[in-house]
């Protein structure tokens, strides 16, 4: 009886966080990004970012990833998201290599690294969005951080015809770029 | 005979406490957001009826979860998105997720923009 009286409050006092998060790029300029992800505890926020064959703004590292005009993509919960393994270092952020769910018929790449996924744990969450666009000549168009002050509530930023939406909805959490209306 | 510098300097201080209060428009909004001047953005494609009816009222659940009301936020989220694919004959099934709806609602409306860009 104890046990269960303890499962139902970790149930009901436990934190939810970001199951998966969705990205669409809505207009016709290439997006540049990286996905912050913090640990629960602590104060030392890593970097998750995909690496791999994408391009790679100036020498630095780690790569951005490029999600190309009117592409959207899943980072899914799906058997092994990588906040879910158990213990990892913060350092061992800078290495990962999510899951990446594309839409049908996307020329992007599809890869999974089950490494990354085995060192990242429920320790680690959503924290913020560094990107940056490009159109067709390289040229840089705009550039940005989605830093939600409460990740549980919608945030927008907007300027030079691009509205830039971050949605929370059920745990998962939704970035929408797009022209100003 | 003594000038008085009273009203008018009480004047400029209160212009310039008016003035200082002032935001720049979207100022809020653009803190973290550094756009290139020199480019111009393509004009975006004008959207159908349906696409303006789901923009709106995605614009107004984000005001809502903005005041503080999450529930409302969600509610107004997903009615928008429902509301989005049945003008689109979208199939969904009672127990799809919320968080599924509003996902397929997001591509549909992606899927629309590059089709008129296009």
């Amino acid at each position: 009886m104890k046990k269960i009286i303890l499962l139902i409050m970790a149930l009901i006092v436990a934190p939810v966080f970001p199951n998966s998060i969705f990205v669409f790029n809505n207009v016709d300029f290439d997006l540049y990004y990286l996905i912050g992800a913090r640990p629960t505890d602590g104060t030392y926020y890593p970097y998750l970012s995909s690496r791999g064959p994408y391009t790679q703004p100036g020498s630095s590292t780690p790569y951005f990833v490029l999600l190309e005009g009117f592409e959207n993509t899943t980072y899914a919960h799906a058997s092994g998201f990588p906040f879910d393994s158990p213990v990892t270092l913060p350092a061992s952020a800078q290495i990962s290599h999510w899951t990446r769910t594309l839409t049908p018929g996307s020329p992007a790449i599809n890869t999974t690294n089950s490494l990354a996924q085995m060192m990242f744990g429920s320790t680690h969450r959503y924290s913020e969005f560094k990107f940056f666009m490009l159109d067709e000549n390289d040229n840089h168009v705009l550039s940005g951080n989605i830093d939600p002050i409460d990740l549980d509530f919608p945030s927008e930023m907007s300027g030079f015809g691009i509205t830039i939406t971050y949605f929370p909805l059920d745990g998962d959490v939704f970035i929408l770029f797009d022209y100003t209306p | 005979m003594k000038t008085n510098y009273v009203k008018p300097l009480s004047f400029l201080f209160v212009l310039l406490i008016f003035f200082s209060c002032q935001k720049e428009e979207g100022e809020t909004n653009q803190q973290n957001l550094t756009p290139n001047s020199d480019i111009t953005v393509s004009a975006r494609p004008t959207p159908s009826e349906d696409m303006i009816t789901f923009l709106s009222s995605l614009s107004e659940a984000v005001i809502i979860g903005q005041n503080g009301n999450k529930k409302e936020y969600e509610e107004t989220l997903i009615k928008a998105s429902k509301d989005f694919l049945d003008m689109n004959g979208i199939m969904y099934n009672k127990a799809t997720s919320n968080s599924e709806i509003f996902s397929k609602a997001l591509e549909l409306y992606s899927q629309k923009t590059n089709n008129l860009k296009n």
